[in-house]
């Protein structure tokens, strides 16, 4: 088992004309990544491939998004969504996900690709307390699943009331 | 393709160069070995050349072959790329210098292919079901990647805006082919209200017309009436006189007769005087006596005679005096009857003039409706010239509804056969009518013709079928004010044509 780092205060920034690629197989394993995802997270291509994308997970994230985005790509659409990352260090760098299913030729999905972009500064500040929000409840509630499930409610709640959903809020913050 | 693969068929890959190349490398010198040894006797130093040559070879080959793979791997990628897939990539280069770099590149290069593509991909997909939410993200792509994606937002603004338009030109069409569809419904059956109104105009214009002349009849009768009780009333006044005359004659009779009385009397008086006389002459006077007693005798039974008739006819006066009351009555009850009789008439009279009014009043009423019929066939008719122009295909029995001309349809009979000719023909606007009403048909007529060509593919078609339906609305406009004025003036001549017979009655 690899070790986990320990997460700090740090942020990271990536620059405006840089995009982090990764690629992975249908069971999240890691089969590529740029040059600039490696620079940014500080892991070689050899500590990469072959690993679970949730390496770069920070435990900042609330679950509940994670699984709203295998939720979207099992219905092979594109997800969208704000994201922060953990690096190799412990720093961590917040993106803009635009993650999509790899179809082959015959349309089978054969994996999945994923691009990020430096996000909007407003955005994460709009994201953050709800992220902070939806964590505290997964916390609070004892089972990890009812947990994700109430974190989930709140989000869908909350954006409901203002007339959107997950994704157009994503592209609308996104500008 | 065949030409190329022929040509470079005989030429040997890389690989087998090297393989070629290294052969060589250990073969000839182990060969020279062999010969040196075979010349010369054999020495252990003989093998160290070919020893030292075969391990550089491999050495060699091992390194080279490392490079080879990944320069094999990036071909692998480049030819799935050819065949549109563009999802593979050339890992495990770590260490390979230029390869790696050449590796990397690539590598890079498909990352922007595919996030461009995936772009494209993404947001016309959901802009062709109609989500034009998602705007293509060009961050992080060069160039001209950076600039197609851009213009690719710029072609979905417009795609959304077509497609809203288009959403509103269905919509805005949508309904106005329910009101279109629906507002020819609703006219016919304003047309058929004004059919039943126009039908019973005419029937209370008739009513009112048998109303006239039984009131004009009525009012004869009345007449002779009034003078047959004038007669009877001249009649008994006479006759009353007659009976007046009589009793003043009788009264004289009854004067004659107390005369009669009065010289019977003073005979009777003689007669005593005589017989007093005779008495006194004795014998000579017995004959005298006799005489004078029936001298006597007659003055007697004359005055009895004559008081008799006085009392027939004292009676006979009081009869007449009582005919002569009830004579006086009945002259009375005549003067009576008279100004109620003469009312009577009067009533008639004004009877007679109220039905007149009515008449001219309801076939004013009756022309205004037959005008507003035939103003509401004329919207029908444009609604249908509409529907039929918009799609000849589907609106076929729109199509065969305004086919008909100017002469068959119901403001044509009416102008040209029936009331309309009998009626207005005298007036300055129906020839006025004429015209428009025939511009009316003929425009719709040529629209249609046009729009049974094919105007999607001709620009010119489409502005000429607006042209033509403008040009029947414009006709319209003069047909219905035509008709207005015929009305108009319609009304007119009849008030004045009254107003002449009232002068002329008064004179």
């Amino acid at each position: 088992m690899r070790e986990q780092p320990i997460p700090k205060n740090h942020e990271v920034k990536l620059g405006e004309e840089e995009f982090i690629v990764s690629k992975t197989d249908t069971t999240g394993k890691i089969t590529y990544a740029n040059r600039v995802f490696m620079e940014i997270s500080g892991y070689g291509e050899k500590e990469l491939l072959g690993v679970q994308h949730n390496i770069i997970r920070h435990p900042d994230m609330p679950r509940a998004v994670f699984k709203l985005l295998w939720d979207t790509l099992k219905e092979k659409k594109e997800f969208l969504g704000f994201v922060k990352n953990l690096c190799k260090d412990g720093s961590y760098y917040w993106v803009f996900a635009n993650v999509t299913p790899d179809v082959d030729n015959g349309g089978r999905v054969v994996g999945y690709y994923s691009v990020r972009r430096q996000p909007p500064v407003s955005a994460i500040r709009t994201v953050e307390p709800i992220y902070q929000e939806m964590l505290r409840i997964e916390k609070s509630v004892g089972g990890v699943k009812q947990g994700i499930a109430r974190a989930q409610t709140y989000l869908q709640d909350l954006l409901q009331s203002k007339g959107t959903d997950y994704e157009k809020f994503a592209l609308e913050l996104y500008g | 393709m065949t030409d190329k693969s022929e040509r470079y068929k005989y030429q040997p890959f890389l690989r087998t160069q090297i393989n070629l190349l290294c052969g060589a490398v250990v073969l000839l010198p182990l060969a020279f070995s062999i010969w040196q040894g075979l010349r010369t006797g054999w020495h252990w130093s003989l093998a160290l050349l070919p020893a030292v040559m075969a391990a550089v070879a491999w050495l060699g080959h091992r390194s080279i072959t490392r490079y080879l793979n990944a320069i094999c791997r990036v071909y692998s990628v480049l030819k799935h790329c050819r065949q549109g897939e563009f999802h593979h990539r050339v890992t495990h280069v770590h260490a390979l210098g230029e390869v790696g770099q050449m590796a990397w590149e690539l590598n890079e290069f498909l990352d922007l292919c595919e996030a461009y593509f995936r772009e494209m991909t993404t947001v016309f997909t959901r802009a062709g079901n109609g989500d034009f939410h998602r705007h293509a993200f060009g961050h992080g792509l060069p160039g001209q990647m950076r600039a197609s994606l851009k213009y690719a937002n710029l072609a979905l603004e417009t795609m959304k805006e077509n497609h809203e338009h288009q959403l509103a030109t269905r919509l805005a069409h949508s309904l106005h082919d329910l009101n279109t569809s629906n507002l020819v419904s609703n006219l016919k059956l304003c047309q058929n209200d004004m059919v039943q109104v126009t039908q019973i105009l005419e029937d209370v214009v008739r009513i009112a017309d048998d109303n006239a002349t039984a009131a004009s009849e009525s009012k004869a009768g009345v007449d002779e009436v009034r003078e047959a009780v004038g007669n009877i009333a001249g009649k008994v006044a006479s006759a009353a006189r007659i009976i007046n005359d009589l009793s003043e004659n009788s009264e004289q009779v009854i004067n004659s007769l107390s005369i009669i009385t009065e010289i019977a009397d003073q005979t009777s008086l003689l007669a005593l005087n005589a017989s007093i006389e005779a008495a006194r002459a004795g014998e000579y006077g017995r004959g005298f006596a006799v005489v004078a007693d029936e001298v006597k005798a007659l003055s007697n039974r004359t005055k009895e005679a004559a008081v008799e008739i006085s009392k027939i006819l004292q009676s006979f006066g009081a009869s007449v005096e009582a005919i002569s009351k009830e004579a006086s009555e009945s002259v009375e009850l005549a003067e009576q009857m008279q100004p109620l009789v003469e009312a009577f008439s009067t009533r008639f009279g004004e009877f007679e003039q109220a039905s007149h009014r009515t008449i001219v009043q309801a076939t004013n009423a009756q022309e205004t409706s037959f005008s507003t019929l035939v103003k509401v066939d004329h919207i029908i008719y444009k609604q249908n010239a509409y529907l039929a122009v918009s799609d000849p295909e589907t609106n076929v029995n729109e199509g065969k509804a305004i086919a008909v001309d100017n002469h068959s349809c119901r403001l044509g009979k009416w102008y040209y056969e029936g009331i309309g000719k009998e009626r207005f023909s005298s007036l300055p606007s129906y020839r006025k009518l004429e015209t428009p009403h025939e511009g009316v048909h003929s425009s719709a007529h040529r629209a249609l013709e046009l729009a049974r060509q094919d105007w999607k593919a001709n620009q010119h078609l489409i502005d000429e079928i607006v042209t033509m339906m403008e040009k029947m609305e414009k006709a319209s406009l003069s047909v219905v004010q035509v008709l207005n004025e015929m009305n108009a003036e319609s009304i007119a001549r009849r008030e004045r044509q009254e107003q002449e017979l009232q002068r002329q009655e008064a004179a």
